[in-house]
């Protein structure tokens, strides 16, 4: 089976800083992978590149074989769009618009119809259980709720890859309980891969499978013991 | 107490703060500058009218009995022209023991000598005398810079003998006579009162635009800062002192390039003449106090928007919605517009006193007005879009406009301040202009054609150079407006009709030389001539080239005795009143460049701290996978869709405001259209605005990548 995600001999430098020391990781396509390691590991730096946010400066990143440090600007943003969904920690959604709205957003840069997008949109906030909040601005949600609907906007174009960065940072054990199990439910019924960067164990107790990060490099890759 | 080694880390302790800190810096200078240079240029309007009030006399009218004896000095006002210039003119005749003393020029010219001012003198020296330099003599001296309105101006005192003098019109007594600066008159005050706001409001507006650029970066180290255990007091305190430090200096380096400019400042004209550099200084104390009142209103603006932001510990995790934008805002226009249009009711409704301040008032209401109604025009536009909008950038355009009209109008309220400025400059002096637009009509004066009242006895010589026709009109009766002339001598000048060549008909003057009227000419026949049949108005037609026009001056000047100069219709429709309403054009687009370059500034640096702000949405757009032209898109949109909802309006505020303050500035005067000036500067406005928004794009682009989103 092709891998879905492949790093191969990573390198990133940021100034000084090597952040990356070639790093190589392999992920399958369904999987659910959790990036672990202390502060300053290269975590959030893996994702990056993963993500094809920022290009290393040595090694490749293969999305289903192909390398997409090849793609230009404009083809990673498609990437982006159409392939990729990203939870951030604090939801990161745009405060003018409603939850809908921002639900929406990512079809309708893809091109879809305004209809088309928020009835989707609709769709998913109803199957997060927040679809009383869809008129909402980000402002008036909980932590938990603005989650959710970063969550939803994550999967309305449903993704191959669910990049989540640190997603439960922000909330207390309960929603961050719930808002793991959504996210685990949702990405397996969607065969979705989910790249899941935390500092949190039981946030990484969700995972198939563990890479743990540490002074840019994978010590540890292993499949999480049941 | 604070620390001061944390005071300076906290205000300047990173290389972003230094970028922010800098823009501020230079946008306060650019404000104190400004305002330095237009009060200066406000006050020097009263202060060269008073300098210069000495050449424009008024006192005790002098018969010619009061001077029949030769003993009293007599001067005579009036306006000379040369190639469509005003030349400011006094005439004297002033015995031994008689001398003047209306302002202090040692030595007044003796008959057949003149004074006069450097660019007169030197425009003597250039031209032929047969043009000019013949119509006063010989030059004994030179005018001094403090009798002159200002470098360019040209003025000539005439010596002449008593018997030139005795027939004139308006001549005064010398030892009645004083000097009228137009400051005394409202009309010139209110002029220069709406120009002066026209001109101030713009640039107050960019100082409060430059002083809240990058307040969400700010925002986000005060809140750190109350995170690590700032108390709201001390962050007061650090926000206060940040823009006190900033304003001072920036203030001060204003100053500074206000003196550095002044000589540049002097080089624009205003009503009508450019200044001495010297009239521009205001001094130490008012710069001072120009520089305290910025500094303390730009701290206002901080600290006003600090309580406003309520930054806590986690001040940065929410966004701060804008209260909704009331209706309300339309009222300051409606008000304004109101109070102006009162100012011109009659005088039995409104007393004389008032009327300034009611106009005025009315004035500066409306102006506010237009930025106060800016945002609430611009939620609506957003709403509309909304309702309308499927695309992500619409959707997400409308819903930032809609959500925050007031920080996204503040983008283009310069601009759309600067459209209502020019477009009452422009339809006011577009109104004025075409009231003065001279064509030739078959019952008006010749374009091509000068005319002087002689005095009674006078002969009218038989041939002038530069003349191709002079013809003679006799008395018409005991006005001397009317004159008689021959079928023949009608039909010499133009004027259409079938009349019998060696009939007499008396003519009005008033109306022959009329500009704007379109009344017709009345032309009565008359059975006989007066028994004299003495020339009493001389026209002298020409090619209509320049050379022959001021030759034909020239001769008229030095070969008859003449009471009333040689004038041009044109010439004699620019005096009195009308001189007042054609420097309001002057005026005009001299404010109207201020606002628009003002607005560039405001443009640019309030875009700029738009993108600041906002760079967390934008980079977390780039991460969903916007893509970066969809991006380039709102950003673009957000400053165009306000700027497009609120510019038809300006537009239209602007032409009804002109309207209101010609009708009550002026009797039966209108506005004009837009000419091609305007059209001009609404592209220029227009391109300038395109051109900052590009390279605004460009700074995106530059600024703003998917990283963005984790790291703000």
């Amino acid at each position: 089976m092709t891998p879905i995600l492949e790093a191969r001999r990573l390198h990133k430098h940021f100034g000084l800083t090597h952040a990356l020391r070639g790093l190589d990781a392999v992920i399958d396509p369904g999987e659910i992978v959790a990036i672990m390691g202390p502060s300053g590991s290269g975590k959030s730096t893996l994702l990056h590149c993963l993500a094809g946010i920022i290009p290393p400066d040595e090694g490749e990143v293969l999305l289903s074989g192909e390398d997409i440090g090849r793609l230009s600007e404009a083809e990673r943003s498609r990437l982006r769009l159409t392939r990729f969904g990203f939870v951030f920690q604090f939801g990161q959604l745009l405060p003018e618009l409603t939850a809908i709205d921002n639900v929406s957003m990512p079809l309708l840069l893809a091109g879809q119809s305004r209809k088309h997008a928020l009835r989707e949109a609709e769709d998913w906030l109803d199957r997060l259980d927040i679809g009383d909040k869809a008129d909402k601005r980000p402002a008036t949600l909980s932590g938990g709720e603005a989650q959710r609907v970063a969550i939803a906007r994550a999967m309305t174009i449903h993704p191959e890859v669910l990049f989540a960065d640190e997603p439960t940072g922000s909330l207390d054990s309960l929603s961050a309980e719930v808002t793991m199990n959504l996210i685990r439910n949702e990405v397996k019924a969607a065969g979705t891969t989910l790249i899941l960067v935390t500092h949190d164990p039981r946030a990484a107790a969700y995972a198939d499978r563990e890479i743990i990060i540490r002074d840019g490099r994978a010590s540890v890759d292993s499949r999480v013991a049941a | 107490m604070m620390n001061p080694r944390f005071l300076r880390l906290a205000i300047a302790g990173n290389a972003r703060a230094a970028g922010r800190l800098a823009a501020m810096f230079f946008g306060i200078a650019m404000g104190m500058a400004l305002i330095v240079l237009l009060v200066g240029a406000f006050d020097g309007l009263d202060i060269r009218e008073a300098r210069s009030a000495w050449i424009k006399p008024v006192g005790t009218h002098a018969t010619s009995a009061d001077i029949a004896d030769g003993a009293t000095a007599v001067i005579a006002p009036m306006t000379d022209w040369f190639d469509g210039k005003s030349i400011s003119r006094v005439d004297i005749y002033a015995p031994q023991g008689t001398v003047p003393r209306l302002v202090d020029i040692p030595a007044w010219p003796r008959p057949g000598t003149y004074l006069a001012s450097p660019a007169l003198a030197a425009l003597i020296d250039a031209k032929p005398a047969a043009e000019l330099g013949n119509r006063y003599g010989t030059r004994t001296g030179i005018l001094p810079d403090e009798t002159l309105k200002g470098p360019d101006s040209l003025a000539v005192v005439v010596g002449q003998d008593l018997e030139t003098m005795i027939p004139r019109a308006g001549l005064v007594l010398a030892d009645t006579a004083r000097g009228k600066p137009d400051t005394e008159t409202t009309g010139f005050r209110t002029i220069a009162a709406i120009g002066a706001i026209g001109m101030l409001f713009p640039v107050l507006l960019f100082v409060a635009i430059a002083t809240k650029l990058g307040a969400a970066a700010r925002r986000e180290t005060f809140s750190v800062l109350r995170l690590i255990g700032a108390t709201p007091r001390q962050v007061g305190i650090i926000a206060g002192l940040e823009t006190l430090i900033v304003a001072t200096a920036g203030t001060a380096f204003g100053a500074l390039l206000a003196a550095v400019l002044r000589p540049v400042g002097a080089r624009f004209e205003a009503v009508g003449a450019r200044f001495f550099t010297v009239d521009l200084d205001i001094g130490f104390l008012p710069t001072l106090a120009i520089a305290a009142t910025i500094i303390v209103a730009a701290t206002l603006v901080s600290a006003i928007g600090m309580h406003r932001a309520r930054i806590g510990p986690l001040g940065a995790a929410r966004a701060i919605a804008e209260k909704p934008v009331s209706w309300r805002r339309v009222l300051p226009i409606v008000i304004g517009m109101a109070l102006i249009m009162a100012a011109g009711l009659p005088e039995s409704l409104i007393p004389d006193g008032v009327v300034q301040v009611v106009f005025l008032g009315g004035f500066l209401l409306a102006t506010i007005g237009i930025v106060a109604i800016g945002p609430w025009l611009t939620a609506l536009a957003g709403r509309a879009m909304a309702r309308f909008s499927g695309s992500a950038t619409g959707i997400i355009v409308s819903n930032r406009i809609a959500e925050a009209p007031v920080a996204t109008f503040r983008s283009v309220s310069g601009l759309v301040l600067a459209v209502f400025m020019v477009t009452i400059f422009s339809a006011a002096s577009a109104g004025v202009s075409g009231r003065f637009a001279i064509n030739d009509r078959p019952d008006r004066m010749p374009v091509d054609a000068l005319l002087t009242i002689v005095a009674d006895g006078a002969t009218a010589p038989d041939s002038l150079p530069g003349v191709t026709a002079l013809i003679t009109g006799t008395r018409g009766g005991r006005a001397t407006y009317l004159a008689v002339f021959t079928g023949a001598d009608l039909a010499a000048l133009g004027i259409g009709g079938d009349r019998a060549a060696d009939e007499l008909y008396r003519v009005d003057l008033r109306r022959f030389t009329a500009a704007a009227s379109t009344a017709s000419l009345k032309i009565t026949p008359i059975a006989s001539a007066p028994a004299d049949r003495m020339p009493h108005v001389l026209i002298a037609r020409t090619d209509g080239s320049s050379t022959a026009m001021e030759m034909a001056r020239t001769a008229l000047q030095t070969e008859t005795a003449w009471q009333v100069p040689p004038m041009t219709r044109l010439e004699s429709n620019l005096l009195g009143p009308a001189r007042v309403m054609k420097e309001l054009s002057t005026i005009a687009y001299s404010g109207a460049l201020i606002t628009i370059l003002i607005s560039g500034l405001s443009l640019s640096v309030s875009t700029l701290g738009a993108i600041i702000d906002r760079k967390r949405v934008f980079g977390l757009l780039r991460l969903v996978g916007m893509p970066a032209k969809t991006l380039d898109r709102v950003v673009f949109l957000e400053a165009a869709t306000p700027l497009a909802a609120v510019l038809v309006f300006a537009i239209l505020a602007g032409y009804l405001a002109a309207w209101l303050i010609v009708r009550s500035l002026t009797e039966g005067i209108g506005i004009g259209g837009p000419d091609l000036t305007y059209i001009l500067f609404l592209l220029a406005g227009l391109i300038g605005a395109l051109a900052i928004l590009q390279i605004s794009r460009r700074f995106v682009r530059h600024l703003i990548d998917g990283q963005t989103v984790r790291f703000e």
